[in-house]
């Protein structure tokens, strides 16, 4: 008996210090779970719900039959593919080019020439879009004059007025945005291959190709993987580059999936815009999930 | 003991006089300044009466109204655009100011503004702004292209010609447009090919708005005579990279020498200088049909204090604070004939609203006029005849209904 009080209050003490964290860690916990979990289930929740003969009343999965009946949902779908593929390649292949330019050897002023190529990134989304917009104007637009002056086109292009040019417009200025992480996260992952394994290859006559192809490309695996899943949720979810630009015009040309969405909600249609909101949730969703899945594995 | 219940029950009855004279009003925040005025000179001519003032911008207030009057969160006055109103009164939404509207006088206002609010007989806003469109044109631009810099088109066939006319070509590339259009905004751009459609006779809607007729020859036609000034090369195909905002720009950049536009741009075109010429619309046997829109006074039905609203709503709507309140023009016949609108710029649009349509208000007309843009732009680019593009908006829109 005598033993078993010491016992007792050393395990009270014991779960008290397994939980101690609890009261530092749950009111962050409850707001992150609020603010994530609600929003969801008040889209999902308003997307089952739509107006009827009776009011709003529950209409199951009608909302969702009604988006694929719409005869732009075609295009929507489609733009959005070429959306994704266009902007996510090309801020792949720019922030590889970026990060591999920064670590060539002898290279001076490299942290001012990393801050000026972050700047993209930091500059807020709808102020550089405006810009843009006047950079691609066919009337007074710096893009047409500079290719003028070089020569290489007669004529001003309209850049967002003609369906064939405005979705790659469009998608110039989503790469423009997010290469900069892309070199980032190159950057370091860069930084983090063995000096003395790259040395040692040398060493061994390798070329830079074959540095490339056996060493850097297969370290950088992981890393490049994680960007892309990155870059196409974010391509997914993407909409004031081709709002301000377009407003998914011309014809069309340019109209996405976040582009309806937001075009739904304005025009008070919430249960077309909560549907389609779940949709692309239900894309994105694959790949945060591969994404998390190769995280945690990786961790 | 008698004494402090006495006191208690005086500071709670003061409490809740206070409180039910404080209302609410939610306005846009272009109209902030001379709204204080005009609350400040109600709280003097109603001692005790309060208004409290809550800014709205133009990107949100739409959502904001919707989500107030739906969750019943809304506060006793609101500022409306005219054409969204009547979504709200359909479903109940707004409070019966058929008595406001009757104590200023129903005949001073102007009918199309009215009609913006009117349900089932009964009136559920107080318009105080109300406009439509009317031509810009470029003096100096007129006279050295050798027309009458004091005479504007009165025609369609006149616009045509003036167009040609005012097209500049220089080494191959054109510098300078006759008319330019808002083909980069739905909102915009839609709302210019209205007017065409109303003046060629044609009608967005059967008589009980339970289809839409856009594959008739007045439809087709309207939208032909859009698309014929780009294929001639009169229009720039920049239009479709522009809001009104930006068509203004083009204007002040002497890239274009006429548009369409509301009376707002009549003073940024002064300012920078530019000598100008307002006209009404030309239209296909004189003057054209202009869409009007605006902004009214509305009252939500949950609302505790509808008494004290329509006592505000009331005081807003006399003529005298219309005229102080409008961007624009007022929309009582009254205030219309005072001072500040007299000006000979403000003249042509006064004549225009002898000549108006009412925005669509179909509670679907948001969601499905992204459609009718589409092939209007589809139309221009010529990616299709404008017979194509208004079967193909036809067909689409009446799927959607």
């Amino acid at each position: 008996m005598e033993q078993a009080r010491p016992k007792a209050a050393l395990k009270r003490i014991r779960l008290r210090e397994q939980f101690a964290w609890m009261p530092f860690v749950l009111p962050g916990v409850t707001v992150a779970v609020l603010l994530t979990v609600y929003p969801t289930y008040s889209v999902v929740s308003a997307s089952l719900f739509g107006d009827t003969a009776k009011g709003t009343a529950f209409v199951g999965l009608d909302n969702f039959a009604a988006l694929f009946r719409l005869p732009q949902m075609e295009l929507y779908l489609w733009n959005t593919f070429l959306w994704v593929i266009i902007s996510s390649t090309g801020a792949l292949v720019l922030g590889v080019i970026g990060a591999f330019a920064l670590e060539v050897r002898g290279i001076g002023l490299r942290g001012l020439l990393r801050s000026l190529l972050i700047l993209p990134w930091i500059v807020p989304h709808v102020a550089a879009a405006i810009v843009w917009k006047w950079f691609y104007s066919s009337e007074f637009g710096m893009l047409n004059h500079v290719l003028q002056s070089l020569g290489i086109i007669k004529r001003p292009l309209n850049w967002l007025s003609d369906p064939a040019l405005a979705l790659g417009a469009a998608a110039v200025l989503q790469v423009w945005g997010t290469f900069p992480f892309v070199m980032l996260m190159v950057s370091a992952g860069l930084q983090s291959i063995d000096g003395s394994v790259l040395d040692a290859a040398r060493v061994d006559g390798a070329g830079w190709f074959s540095e490339a192809v056996h060493i850097i490309l297969p370290a950088l695996r992981n890393v490049m993987f994680i960007i892309t899943l990155i870059l196409v949720v974010w391509a997914l979810n993407s909409l004031i580059a081709i709002w301000i630009l377009t407003q998914g015009g011309p014809a069309g040309a340019t109209s996405t999936m976040p582009i309806y969405i937001y075009s739904a909600f304005r025009d008070f249609n919430l249960s077309a815009a909560s549907a389609a909101s779940c949709l692309l949730l239900a894309v994105s969703l694959v790949f945060a999930g591969i994404y998390v899945l190769r995280v945690t594995k990786g961790a | 003991m008698k004494r402090l219940l006495t006191f208690g029950a005086a500071v709670l009855l003061g409490a809740t006089s206070t409180q039910a004279e404080t209302i609410a009003w939610w306005l846009p925040n272009w109209d902030e300044k001379p709204a204080r005025a005009i609350v400040a000179d109600y709280e003097t001519a109603n001692p005790g009466e309060k208004v409290e003032i809550v800014i709205t911008t133009w990107d949100t207030m739409a959502q904001k109204i919707l989500v107030g009057l739906q969750s019943r969160n809304a506060p006793d006055v609101i500022t409306e655009l005219e054409s969204r109103t009547l979504r709200y009164a359909r479903k109940g939404l707004l409070a019966d100011l058929t008595g406001v509207v009757t104590e200023l006088g129903k005949d001073d206002f102007v009918p199309s503004a009215l009609a913006t609010g009117e349900y089932e007989g009964r009136y559920y806003s107080v318009p105080f702004r109300h406009d439509g469109a009317g031509l810009y044109y470029n003096k100096d631009l007129f006279a050295a292209a050798g027309l009458d810099p004091e005479r504007p088109p009165q025609t369609w066939a006149q616009l045509v010609e003036y167009c040609k006319k005012l097209t500049v070509t220089k080494d191959g590339t054109t510098t300078q447009y006759g008319i330019a259009w808002p083909l980069g905004n739905v909102n915009n751009g839609v709302e210019r090919y209205l007017p065409l459609l109303y003046d060629h006779g044609g009608k967005l809607f059967n008589q009980d708005q339970t289809r839409f007729t856009l594959d008739t020859p007045e439809a087709i036609g309207a939208l032909d005579a859009m698309a014929n000034l780009f294929k001639t090369g009169v229009a720039p195909m920049s239009s479709l990279e522009v809001d009104n905002t930006g068509l203004r720009e083009l204007f002040l950049n002497r890239r274009i020498a006429m548009y369409y536009s509301g009376p707002f741009d009549v003073q940024p075109i002064l300012e920078a200088g530019i000598k100008v010429g307002t006209g009404v619309l030309p239209g296909l046997n004189g003057m054209g049909v202009t869409t009007v829109d605006g902004f009214s006074l509305i009252v939500p039905a949950h609302s505790s204090k509808q008494k004290a609203a329509e006592q505000f709503v009331a005081f807003v709507g006399q003529p005298k604070n219309q005229a102080r309140l409008t961007a624009t023009f007022p929309p009582s016949y009254t205030a219309l004939k005072y001072e500040q609108f007299s000006s000979p710029y403000l003249q042509p649009f006064i004549v225009q609203l002898g000549r108006v349509e009412n925005m669509p208000n179909h509670p679907k007309w948001n969601e499905l006029e992204r459609i009718l843009f589409d092939n209007i732009q589809a139309a221009v680019l010529g990616k299709k005849t404008s017979a194509q593009a208004m079967a193909d908006a036809n067909a689409q829109m009446n799927g959607s209904l």
